[in-house]
């Protein structure tokens, strides 16, 4: 009566993995607030570009993750990928908002507001904005066989945006502190080395801990499904 | 499938034109929302000719959303869809026939939305209509194709009201920011040359999301 | 042996954790008349949709005139024509205006005067040209089976159609299919009423649960036994 799994159905989150995140975020941790150097003009605060930057880059792997769950999903027709895909919205909603937040409190200090308009932002918040359209019609979309095919088809749509997005931000105007990690001068030139090793080590860490809460989300998500596919067996059998 | 295309719209459009359920509310919410923000705002001449075009699309937004769950809170109240979907067209075509009923009546909408608007708000035009048609047919040629994608999806779950916007506005803005700057170009003398990159998201904006709605659709209305 | 009308082999359904329909088989010839009983949720609307190409299958295939539904959905649609008990018509138009729509979606020729024609065979002469959410309910419902059968359906679907209908109303439709236009056509017919569907049928089957629980030619089945039968299929704990 149960269905076959093409994915192992309760994955606990490997000791490797707890381990690489533990690891990873202490080490990333020490760097950002001991190890790496005071920036010259925005003093300490810069250390928080340690923890913003790896956070959109590991949310912008969300967003391919939940893009190809879904496309692979309306493929086969397999809910392990619609599983995927919830978790991974979710997470990555939870990771843009640290990025949103990390970034109101780097602004204002530097740039003097929480917020501004500038493209590269504006573009992330539409990013999250998404998102959270996309984890509302997980909770109001119904039944689960039609949440799952209209939040792939959002997905799609969503991820299809994005370059028109970001053309018609970018256009629209531009603040955001210039490209640090990618200059003219090729990958990383625009930072000294002790610098680029610790957002390195961010980014470690970043992508670490995404993964741990994701396979622990996902064990979580694949429980609440098999019960709730237990419970109406159980009620069909019931019923005189 | 041209065949089907044009007895479906001229359907829709003789439905609506006994009801006027659909344009009634957009134009006179237009019309509310143009009020309110007279009264919230009172720009003068100057003020006008800055925020004007965004004055302009946010008004014409708000209705489109509201006019498209009307749309479909009316279709789904006739059981309207379904029995669509047992004629022998392909969901495709359904899609193309809504998103052609849906432009007519957001061209419609955004004519009178922009009526009101100059008399409101007492813009001058000098022969700028031509211009200002192509944006206001591209921005309704681009909301149509998500609209009606969204709305089908929104009219399926429990809460379409809340749900339309939130999946439609976050995906439309680029939509949004090139219609604005287009109307601003034109508004102030410039015309559409000065603004043809923006002319040129809008057409792909439209392209694209055609496409995609076209091609998802019948992912939508399956069971 | 000629092909069967319809043939629906392993059907299955799920809607995520539910089971609406589970391995149904069933096989049936042109110009039969089957009416399946069952209580609510048993899965008879769900497999009516689905030989209708409203719904897709889970599992298992239907075929129509041996030619799979899901490969192609439009020319099944062609022949098919489907009664639930939502009328699926415009309430603002005339009951003309729906009939020669769907008449022109069918792509049927003369569509306006076909309208007319099948209108009539309803008895709906005087009030096809009255907008729909005038009629009553009866009425609703001949125009809702005029507009089935406006393109000529081999075979003719009615979910639950004796819902809601006055006695007078009932005995109409009960005529109606044991008259030319339902005698022609092959017809399923689902209810939970045993007192109606049984008159005309050549075969009767009960749905319980998604599963087809009992299917017999009417001719087996001895006379007031059918209530009997019904209680002793949809009674008791699936094993």
């Amino acid at each position: 009566m149960s269905r076959d799994r093409s994915v192992n159905p309760s994955p606990t989150p490997s000791i490797a993995l707890v381990g690489a995140g533990l690891v990873t975020t202490l080490l990333a941790l020490y760097s950002a607030l001991v190890f790496a150097p005071t920036d010259r003009v925005q003093g300490d605060v810069q250390r928080l570009f340690y923890l913003h930057v790896p956070a959109a880059l590991t949310m912008y792997l969300a967003i391919l993750l939940v893009f190809i769950a879904s496309l692979r999903y309306l493929q086969t027709r397999d809910a392990a990928w619609d599983e995927l895909a919830t978790v991974g919205a979710e997470v990555g909603l939870l990771w843009g908002t640290i990025v949103l937040l990390t970034g109101a409190m780097w602004a204002k200090p530097i740039w003097g507001a929480w917020w501004t308009w500038d493209a590269r932002l504006t573009s992330f918040f539409i990013l999250w904005l998404i998102f959270v359209a996309y984890v509302m019609l997980r909770s109001y979309g119904g039944e689960v066989e039609q949440v799952a095919r209209f939040c792939a088809v959002l997905s799609i749509l969503g991820f299809i945006g994005m370059p028109i997005t970001h053309y018609a931000v970018e256009w629209f105007r531009t603040m955001h502190p210039g490209p640090v990690i990618m200059t003219e001068g090729g990958l990383g030139r625009g930072l000294p080395g002790s610098m680029l090793a610790t957002f390195a080590l961010g980014l470690a860490a970043s992508v670490a801990l995404f993964s741990n809460l994701f396979v622990l989300r996902l064990r979580l998500e694949q429980q609440t499904r098999r019960t709730q596919q237990i419970r109406r067996h159980l009620d069909l059998m019931e019923t005189p | 499938m041209f065949r089907h295309t044009f007895i479906l719209i001229s359907k829709d459009l003789r439905l609506e034109w006994r009801s006027k359920e659909v344009l009634s509310s957009t134009v006179f919410f237009a019309m509310i929302a143009l009020t309110v923000i007279y009264f919230g705002f009172q720009p003068g001449r100057f003020q006008v000719a800055n925020v004007g075009p965004g004055i302009l699309w946010t008004a014409f937004l708000f209705s489109a959303l509201l006019g498209m769950n009307r749309m479909f809170q009316a279709e789904s109240e006739r059981g309207g869809l379904e029995g669509l979907m047992l004629c022998p067209v392909n969901r495709t075509t359904l899609y193309l026939a809504k998103c052609g009923t849906l432009f007519v009546l957001l061209t419609t909408t955004i004519a009178a939305t922009f009526f009101i608007f100059i008399i409101f708000f007492n813009v001058r035009l000098v022969g700028q209509l031509p211009q200002l048609a192509l944006v206001a047919i591209l921005g309704s040629l681009g909301l149509s194709a998500l609209g009606i994608s969204f709305g089908a999806m929104a009219a399926k779950t429990s809460a379409r009201d809340i749900l339309l916007p939130l999946l439609l506005v976050p995906i439309a803005i680029p939509l949004l920011i090139a219609a604005v700057k287009c109307t601003g170009a034109i508004l102030a003398g410039d015309g559409l040359t000065t603004a043809r990159s923006w002319v040129q998201l809008l057409a792909a904006f439209d392209v694209i999301f055609l496409a995609a709605g076209y091609l998802t659709f019948p992912t939508i209305l399956e069971e | 042996m000629p092909e069967p009308a319809i043939k629906i082999s392993g059907l299955s359904k799920h809607f995520g954790p539910t089971t609406a329909l589970a391995d149904v088989d069933m096989s049936l010839q042109s110009g039969e008349f089957l009416t399946v009983f069952g209580p609510n949720g048993s899965g008879k609307t769900t497999m009516m949709r689905i030989i209708a190409s409203l719904s897709r299958p889970s599992t298992g295939s239907v075929e129509l005139f041996g030619q799979n539904i899901c490969k192609a959905p439009s020319h099944a649609r062609q022949r098919i024509g489907f009664v639930t008990h939502r009328s699926l018509l415009y309430s603002s138009l005339s009951g003309f205006q729906n009939v020669r729509f769907f008449a022109r979606m069918f792509g049927v020729d003369n569509a306006a005067d076909r309208a007319r024609e099948i209108l009539s065979a309803m008895g709906l002469e005087h009030r096809m040209d009255d907008e729909v959410f005038t009629y009553s309910r009866g009425m609703e419902q001949r125009c809702a089976i005029a507009r089935a059968l406006v393109h000529h359906p081999d075979v003719l679907l009615l979910d639950e159609p004796f819902s809601g209908l006055d006695p007078d109303a009932t005995a109409r439709l009960q005529n109606l299919l044991a008259g030319p236009e339902g005698r022609s056509r092959t017809i399923i017919l689902t209810s939970h009423d045993l007192t109606h569907g049984v008159k005309h049928a050549d075969r009767v089957a009960i749905l319980a649960r998604g599963h087809l629980e009992f299917s017999a030619p009417v001719e087996q089945i001895e006379a007031g036994t059918m209530p009997d039968i019904y209680r002793e299929h949809t009674r008791g704990n699936r094993g």
